[in-house]
């Protein structure tokens, strides 16, 4: 499995992409950009983990460029994950613990945010019991509750997508992680604003003080060691070109404006910022 | 009175000059080796004189007549010497005679009396050292044999008749090595020069050998080569390597070998990547490798060998961007592979009854990944003890008594995902849940056997055996009966069979308690072969041979991965793996040998089926279910040193399961496949010609060697795997290698 690992990082780094598959980050049909969860239960309010029982705001982040302004419907289930990182499928479908969050109509995009934005919330109530049975270890990281969100288009089109959320035990004293927080979108050093056609920036993310935490966590051995995260923002975008699809803190990419900007539309930079253990936050900034 | 004497000596020294005679010395060597050819006849013409040649291939005319004169030599399998000579060139002569051919291909195949195993095959030196399209890789070479699945992708894997890639089992005398292939497919980790056989043992093998469901690839070295000279030796250079071997005589009784290569693969690819921002080859890829042989002939009864092998592989990389499919696979990436085994072994024929060997591979593993925030680091030292006491009961009665065991003291210390590659399509990394541990692992595989061969008759041989593996992991005890039988029905047909039980220890991260499963118990399959081996040649050198077999494994409790939660210890975890999965594999495989001069070769052709389930998944075709799997294999004797051959690939596409569609993970910004019905689609079939061309000059003292081995000469666009896009609403095909030539340069000295 260790070789398979580099092996493939090694040849997918070397081997040719497809021309015309879609690139990740270019904006264009539907899909889901993040799903932002945010706890609504003291003392744990607007983290990204809770205890068990806490209520959860879960917010899609969602874009649809191309068909600008089609209806579109959701479906949202609840669970207690059946182990999607071990290779369960991620879906709440056949699962005893499995609540309807919602349906209906997706409200909140329009020509305004270039269909590009947050939509509707769900409202999640995690069991009391998630973590009755399990092992120290899992109740000590978290176990999660999973929430799955399916958009469907009128021509039948379905995009599913699913978010974790972390439930551990209060009594370890663990902080629960918090959501990072994006203080400013910068092009060039300076907050990301209008862009002329053809001109090129730095693109980086700064992320607001305190939003990489240092957090604790027990290995698989029962030790219990700390790290710090890494934030890794992705960038997506309407039109142009961008040359690394994902910085760090530390670096940045170079977007290119497209020479001219589509004439009916404005044109978006979306930063979508993660802590690699379920906390999100996103931004979204008009070029044009 | 003065006179008449004066001319009488005049007379007499005019006699002496027109009859004087020269005594002439020399050596017949054969060119190029340098070889003394011992008993050959040397003629001197016109004056019809001829002299034999002694052991170092020196020969003595005492008196040959003054003058011009012809050598001439003429031997079976050689070039005709005639060569212009004269009594009035002092010094002794050096005669150098041309073999007729320095370009062996044999269609091997060790002969039936020589075999302990009615499913071992056999590979020799001269066979696969010139192999078109495996690069004189002996490992490689098996894959042309019958039986053997066809494996994509840039594997060089050797699958055996419809089992995993991990139920195959590899070793260097016995001896079990942790890797047998640098970077996962390149060459075999010790020099194809240094090693004189491959065998390969597939359904039914015997009780010496266990811990494997598939098969044994087991590579044995050869002795140093000291027979006609005290010291030779070979260098070569090619596109990707180069390599050094020497061998010798210490004293009468006692003889070295020593060989290197080392690889600058990694030149080129970081020549490559040079101008790619993205990624910077911090570690160009490269491996080595070191083979010392020694051999002592201690007196009339004992032997000793000693092995030394030691191999390295090592690259080291840096992803500025993540990869785009998985952002969680980016930063410094590091990979070393290390290993060393010291394998003595020990002899004796004590008297025409009995027999002992005992052979130990001592040594140690080091296994270093680091993948950004990933690692997995191992250290393990490993013991083998293999031994065996051979007694002849009576005529027709033989017995074998023999331990086989393996020691393994790892410390390891590890954080890594639980990856899931369910039906074949893997999970992205960053979705997987991260383990870290670090743990002190002991494993003891104790295994002991019995084996009896019995002549029961003129015709029949019947040879029932008995193993007993014991495995630490799962605490088994397990015993394995094997049975074979061999019927002379004529002196060319032979008619065979052979059935056993066979176990396969879990692998750590199976039974780990922090990775898998405890519980896990190890797998088993029946294996059962019925076939025959016809020789058509009937005690000529040349003509066809003719085997054939049908085969079949019905594996149990085979490992499969479980995301289910189970309650262990009193809590509720993820199962990781369970003993749940099944399967069988069944076929005819069939080989038709010829040796028809100046053509020779081969043609294997396996029908066969392979079909696996598990309760989540009714029966479906395996990964490496080849219906169809030909492989012809052909070469010509040109004559003056040139040889050309070919070998021509038809393998039925592999199954493997589509994704139907994938699910955005919002977590960790990747897409999760939706797998379809497991491997119900099937890759288009396989085919591929590769051409060799080899050619030697044969100067007096040394002989250079060039070939061009060109892979896929017709440069077909063969499927090996299918590629998604991110969200896997689109795919494309990936095509294995285009035609791929390859020269290289030989000198021997």
């Amino acid at each position: 499995m260790k070789k398979l690992l580099i092996g493939a990082a090694l040849l997918l780094s070397l081997s040719c992409t497809k021309d015309n598959f879609p690139k990740y980050v270019a904006l264009g049909g539907l899909r889901v950009l993040a799903i932002v969860a945010s706890n609504n239960t003291s003392p744990n309010a607007g983290k990204a983990e809770g205890n068990p029982g806490d209520s959860f705001t879960v917010t899609p982040y969602v874009s649809d460029v191309s068909n600008a302004g089609a209806s579109l419907t959701y479906e949202a289930f609840g669970c207690v994950d059946p182990g999607v990182s071990y290779g369960a499928e991620a879906t709440c479908t056949g699962n005893a613990t499995a609540v309807s969050l919602g349906s209906g109509a997706v409200t909140g995009l329009s020509a305004g945010n270039v269909y590009t934005g947050p939509v509707g919330s769900v409202t999640v109530s995690i069991p009391s019991s998630i973590l009755a049975s399990r092992s120290t270890i899992d109740t000590y990281n978290g176990v999660n509750y999973l929430v799955t969100y399916t958009l469907t288009n009128s021509a039948g089109l379905s995009v599913k997508s699913f978010k974790r959320i972390p439930i551990s035990d209060s009594s370890t004293g663990k902080v629960k992680n918090s959501n990072p927080s994006i203080s400013r979108v910068l092009a060039n050093g300076v907050i990301l604003a209008t862009l002329a056609a053809g001109s090129a920036v730095e693109l980086s993310a700064e992320a607001a003080v305190g939003s990489n935490e240092t957090y604790t966590y027990m290995t698989s051995s029962g030790a219990t060691n700390s790290n710090t995260e890494t934030l890794q923002a992705t960038w997506f975008y309407t039109d142009g070109e961008l040359k690394y699809y994902r910085t760090t803190s530390t670096d940045s990419t170079t977007y290119t404006a497209p020479d001219a900007y589509p004439p009916l539309r404005s044109s978006v930079i979306v930063t979508v910022l993660r802590d690699g253990r379920g906390g999100e936050s996103v931004q979204s900034t008009l070029i044009h | 009175m003065l006179s008449r004497l004066g001319f009488l000596l005049v007379m007499m020294s005019w006699g002496l000059s027109a009859w004087a005679e020269a005594r002439l010395q020399g050596q017949v060597l054969e060119r190029g080796t340098k070889i003394p050819m011992k008993e050959i006849n040397v003629y001197l013409l016109p004056h019809k004189l001829k002299a034999q040649t002694d052991n170092e291939g020196r020969f003595t005319f005492d008196s040959v007549p003054d003058g011009e004169f012809q050598w001439v030599i003429s031997q079976t399998g050689y070039e005709k010497l005639e060569k212009a000579d004269s009594t009035e060139i002092a010094g002794a002569r050096v005669l150098y005679i041309e073999k007729s051919s320095y370009l062996g291909f044999e269609t091997t195949i060790v002969g039936q009396k020589q075999k302990r195993d009615d499913s071992r095959k056999t590979l020799k030196q001269e066979v696969f050292l010139n192999l078109p399209g495996s690069g004189g890789d002996p490992v490689k070479a098996v894959q042309n044999l019958p039986g053997v699945n066809r494996v994509g992708g840039f594997s060089s894997a050797v699958v055996i008749q419809g089992s995993a890639p991990q139920d195959t089992r590899y070793d260097v005398d016995g001896v079990e090595i942790p890797i047998v292939f640098h970077f996962g497919g390149l060459t075999s980790v010790v020099m194809p020069e240094a090693i004189e056989s491959v065998d390969y043992l597939s359904a039914g093998y015997g009780a010496d050998y266990s811990r494997a469901l598939g098969g044994i690839i087991s590579l044995k070295t050869r002795n140093p080569d000291t027979k006609d000279r005290d010291k030779k030796g070979f260098f070569f250079v090619d596109t990707l390597k180069s390599g050094v071997l020497v061998e010798g005589k210490i004293n009468d009784h006692s003889s070295y070998l020593v060989s290197g290569r080392y690889s600058y693969v990694g030149l080129f690819l970081k020549q490559a990547t040079k101008n790619n921002d993205s990624l910077n080859l911090t570690v160009a890829p490269e491996y080595s490798d070191l083979t010392l042989l020694y051999q002592n002939k201690l007196n009339e009864t004992d032997d000793l060998k000693v092995d030394f092998l030691a191999s390295r592989d090592s690259l080291g990389f840096v992803l500025k961007e993540p990869v785009k499919e998985d952002p969680s696979v980016r930063g410094t990436f590091r990979n070393e592979t290390n290993f060393v085994r010291l394998i003595p072994q020990w002899s004796r024929k004590i008297d025409t009854e009995r027999t002992a060997r005992i052979s130990a591979g001592v040594g140690q593993d080091v296994l270093l990944v680091d993948a950004g925030d990933i690692f997995f680091n191992l250290n393990s030292k490993v013991l083998s003890l293999r031994g065996e006491w051979e007694q002849r009961w009576s005529p027709n009665w033989i017995s074998q008594f023999g331990v086989n065991n393996n020691y393994n003291w790892a410390h390891v210390k590890l954080k890594v995902p639980s990856f899931q590659n369910s039906g074949g399509v893997g999970s992205p990394v960053s979705g997987s849940a991260l383990k870290e541990a670090e743990v002190d692992g002991r494993e003891k595989n104790i295994g002991v056997y019995w084996r009896n061969e019995w002549t029961a008759s003129e015709d029949w041989t019947l040879i029932p055996s008995l193993r007993v593996d014991r495995f630490s992991y799962t605490g088994e005890t397990l015993g394995s009966p094997r049975f074979a039988a061999r019927y002379k029905w004529s002196e060319s047909l032979t008619l065979k069979t052979a059935t056993g039980i066979y176990y396969q220890p879990p692998q750590a991260q199976e039974v780990s308690a922090e990775f898998g499963n405890p519980d896990v118990k190890s797998p088993s399959a029946i294996h059962a072969m019925l076939g025959f081996e016809k020789d058509f040649r009937e005690g000529r050198s040349d003509g066809w041979q003719w085997s054939s077999s049908f085969f079949r494994r019905d594996f149990s409790k085979l490992i499969i991965q479980s995301s289910d939660l189970v309650s262990r210890g009193g809590s509720l975890t993820a199962e990781g793996y369970n003993n749940n999965g099944g399967g069988r594999a069944q076929g005819i495989e069939t080989m038709l040998k010829f040796d028809l001069a100046p053509l020779s070769g081969w043609v294997s052709y396996t029908l066969s089926e392979s079909k696996r389930w598990d309760p989540k998944h009714s029966e479906y075709s395996f990964q490496y279910d080849q219906t169809h799997n030909l492989n012809i294999v052909g070469a010509y004797d040109y004559g003056r040193n040139w040889k050309f051959s070919g070998r021509y690939r038809y393998v039925s596409g592999n199954p493997y399961t589509p994704v139907i569609s994938g699910s955005f993970d919002a977590d960790n910004d990747v897409y999760v496949p939706t797998r379809g019905g497991f491997y119900s689609a099937r890759q288009t079939a396989f085919q591929q010609l590769d051409f060799r061309v080899d050619k030697k000059w044969i100067l007096d003292t040394e002989v250079w060697s060039v070939y061009l081995d060109i892979q896929n000469v017709l440069n077909a666009k063969n499927t090996e795997q299918v590629r998604y896009s991110y969200d896997y609403s689109e795919k494309e095909n990936i095509s294995g290698l285009p035609i791929l030539p390859s020269l290289g340069v030989k000198g021997e000295f």
